[in-house]
């Protein structure tokens, strides 16, 4: 049976001044005019204050109030206004010196007969409350600040999708329409369908996913986006998932950039036949590409790739060299290059090495890697030794060339003199002279006539190819020219022609008049002496050349001499017979020779000689 | 052993050289017959012809149309000839030029390389190293 609350007026008050008094929260009782008639220990705790020193002093005035003139304010529109209660949340001034937030309610208490008494005040201290809630305000504009400047977007999901939070949208999006709305709504299909099963999967697994997507936009961009979503716990329950999404599309340009770059370099190192090669010389590792293997002659599968194995397969000669660059090259920073011989093991063959190599170390740290490239550089060697050489016999050429002019030019004088005066001595003074005498000074200046055309011959012959002009000749206007300088000796001997059709050519004027003009004067100088000589001339292509025929009805050659002809000073007959240096077929050997071909005789002794020979079509 | 010279032979093309030569050996009154051909082949032809008394000197040039000094030598060696060993042949050459050096130098057959033109007091001495 419940207990009726049967209080009497005394006991009531009884009972409320002992709540009053042992309250924990702060209590006064003001008199209408503010006074405080009436504190709790609980407030005079609140403030360190004796009773005393606050009794009947008028509330809003009171030391410990910070801002009176609001104090009053407040207390007065309490007053005026139909409202019971009002609080506040303010500072109040301890004893100490400090404040203290406290939250203040000031309550109007009526008497039985609804007539205001007296004002309640009641005050909890929150400073401890306003400082947490001060602190996580800071933290969360600190988070604000953070998550607002970094350009990934950074969502906090509900488990059905809805966005708690987001720290800034992609443009063209209202936030606010945003916040509060599906996320399903506003991403590409696939991830939206990525995302609702990885919120699934993070509820169940409680773990985080991380994952990549790819999305073309309007302008077909393609974009790349990394995800990072991962739960967020409320009582060890999976509550909302943070979602956190950074465009990559840059990072993966530049990964497939370089992977390009990468099979290019690939490429071109295998195109080029180069090994790539790299050296840790505190490990002594040496890392070889299967190229360099095959460069130098090793296998992969078996070879310890440590230096001085590396050196031992290097010349000995050339070792010396290696092993010191190779100590240079810690000590400074430049590029090293060279070559170095080595015998292949596998065929013997020996081959020149190229390399070039550079530390892949900064500056600032312990130089410890070399990195370095090898290729095989034989026939570089091989075209720069030929390079040298011919340079050299050039060089040589040029002095005998040079010689050979001016021996004869040198010579020419002296002998002029021995003509001049021999002819004085037998055009002016014969005379004085006896049998004997005259025959001497007639064999002097033949003598001297024969060195004279000996001297010309000899200069003109290292002369050929000299004018190196390579033009375009008309044969058949050649031989024209040939035969007007030889016309003296043509109309002389009778001479006959049959000229079958001649070939335009590529090559040097002078030098094929005097082939054509040598083979020919030959050809009448050793005619028979019974016919006038007659000269067939023919011409047919063979491959890249024409080869020319050149058939006369004199003397002949016996088939012994037929290759000593071309002999420089090569003779078969005496002097008296025949007249002539021996220079012509030589002459005519070099000039055939110069526009690639080759010249031989055929020959029937008395019945004639055919000149063959070849020229560059 | 050193014989007695018999008769010369002199093989060169030039005959501006045989005459030269056989003059200074005329003017060194040797009073022995000197004969001149013009070529290696001229000079076998008059070695085998079975009326000429074989010269125990021959002056033999180098360079000469279709058979030179060597190829001459060469001939020369194969020849049956009486007294062959007693035949001195001395090689009169314009100029001993290394690579015409080259060419002869193993002849055995050679005794002597000259450069020409003959002179007397070369004359001399071969008569002396060679011959009473």
């Amino acid at each position: 049976m419940k207990t009726k609350n049967v209080l009497n007026l005394s006991n009531t008050q009884n009972a409320y001044k002992s709540l009053i008094k042992h309250s924990t929260v702060g209590q006064l009782i003001l008199h209408l005019d503010g006074k405080i008639i009436i504190s709790n220990q609980a407030f005079l705790d609140l403030l360190s204050l004796t009773l005393s020193e606050i009794q009947l002093k008028t509330f809003w005035n009171s030391d410990f109030q910070t801002n009176r003139t609001e104090s009053l304010q407040n207390f007065q529109t309490l007053l005026d206004s139909d409202k019971q209660c009002v609080d506040f949340e303010k500072e109040y001034a301890h004893k100490a010196g400090h404040t203290i937030w406290v939250n203040e309610s000031v309550h109007k208490v009526y008497s039985p007969n609804q007539k205001l008494e007296c004002i309640l005040v009641m005050a909890v201290d929150i400073t401890t409350a306003k400082c947490k809630y001060k602190k996580l305000k800071e933290s969360e504009s600190y988070l604000m600040r953070a998550t607002e400047h970094t350009s990934a977007i950074i969502t906090i999901l509900d488990l059905d999708g809805t966005v708690k939070y987001v720290n800034h949208v992609v443009e063209g999006i209202n936030i606010n329409e945003y916040v509060g709305s599906s996320v399903y709504k506003w991403l590409p299909k696939e991830l939206s369908n990525s995302v609702k099963t990885n919120i699934s999967e993070i509820k169940e697994h409680k773990q985080t996913i991380q994952f990549e997507s790819k999305f073309e936009d309007p302008t077909r961009q393609i974009h790349y986006h990394f995800h990072d979503m991962s739960p967020i716990f409320t009582n060890s329950k999976v509550s909302g998932v943070t979602f956190v999404s950074s465009d990559i599309s840059t990072l993966k340009n530049l990964e497939e950039n370089l992977d390009r770059s990468k099979s290019l370099v690939e490429l071109g190192m295998e195109a080029a036949e180069m090994g790539v090669w790299e050296w840790d010389s505190k490990e002594d590792k040496l890392i070889w590409d299967e190229t360099v293997h095959q460069l130098l002659g090793t296998d992969s599968k078996t070879f310890v790739s440590t230096f001085q194995n590396f050196l031992s397969l290097i010349e000995e000669s050339d070792r010396k060299i290696i092993a010191s660059q190779n100590k240079q090259a810690f000590e400074s920073k430049e590029i090293y290059e060279g070559h170095f011989r080595i015998i292949k093991k596998i065929d013997g063959q020996l081959r020149w090495i190229g390399y070039k190599s550079k530390f892949t170390s900064s500056d600032n740290e312990e130089r410890t890697r070399l990195l370095g490239v090898v290729w095989d550089s034989t026939k570089e060697r091989e075209r720069e030794l030929n390079r040298i050489k011919s340079k050299t016999l050039e060089k040589q050429n040029i002095e005998l060339k040079q010689f050979a002019y001016l021996a004869s030019h040198d010579l020419k004088s002296p002998l002029l003199t021995i003509s001049s005066y021999s002819s004085l001595l037998l055009d002016k003074h014969q005379n004085m002279l006896d049998a004997k005498a005259n025959t001497f000074l007639v064999i002097i200046n033949k003598a001297a006539e024969r060195m004279q055309t000996q001297i010309k011959d000899l200069l003109d012959y290292s002369l050929i190819g000299q004018n190196k002009k390579d033009v375009s000749i008309n044969c058949i206007q050649l031989m024209k020219e040939v035969r007007d300088n030889l016309s003296y000796s043509i109309k002389e001997s009778n001479c006959t022609f049959d000229i079958a059709a001649l070939p335009i050519i590529q090559g040097y004027k002078t030098e094929l008049s005097l082939l054509f003009q040598n083979i020919i004067s030959n050809a009448i100088k050793y005619g028979s002496e019974s016919i006038a000589p007659h000269i067939i001339i023919r011409c047919q292509k063979e491959n890249k050349f024409w080869k020319f025929e050149i058939q006369d009805n004199g003397i002949g050659i016996e088939e012994q001499y037929l290759s000593r002809i071309f002999l420089l000073f090569e003779r078969l007959h005496f002097q008296d017979e025949y007249e002539g240096t021996g220079i012509g077929l030589a002459h005519c050997k070099k000039i055939v020779e110069l526009h690639g071909g080759e010249i031989w005789a055929t020959s029937k002794p008395l019945k004639g000689t055919s000149f063959h020979f070849t020229l560059r079509a | 052993m050193k014989t007695k010279l018999n008769s010369i032979l002199l093989i060169d093309d030039q005959p501006e050289d045989n005459l030269f030569h056989s003059i200074i050996i005329e003017e060194a009154k040797l009073q022995k017959k000197v004969s001149t051909v013009r070529n290696g082949i001229e000079a076998l032809q008059f070695l085998t012809a079975e009326e000429n008394e074989v010269p125990n000197l021959i002056f033999l040039d180098y360079a000469m149309p279709k058979m030179n000094g060597k190829e001459f030598i060469t001939a020369f060696d194969n020849l049956d000839l009486n007294n062959k060993s007693d035949i001195k042949i001395v090689m009169l050459s314009s100029t001993l030029s290394p690579f015409d050096m080259k060419e002869v130098e193993q002849l055995q057959s050679i005794d002597l390389f000259k450069r020409k033109p003959l002179t007397t007091e070369m004359l001399v001495s071969i008569l002396q190293e060679y011959f009473n």
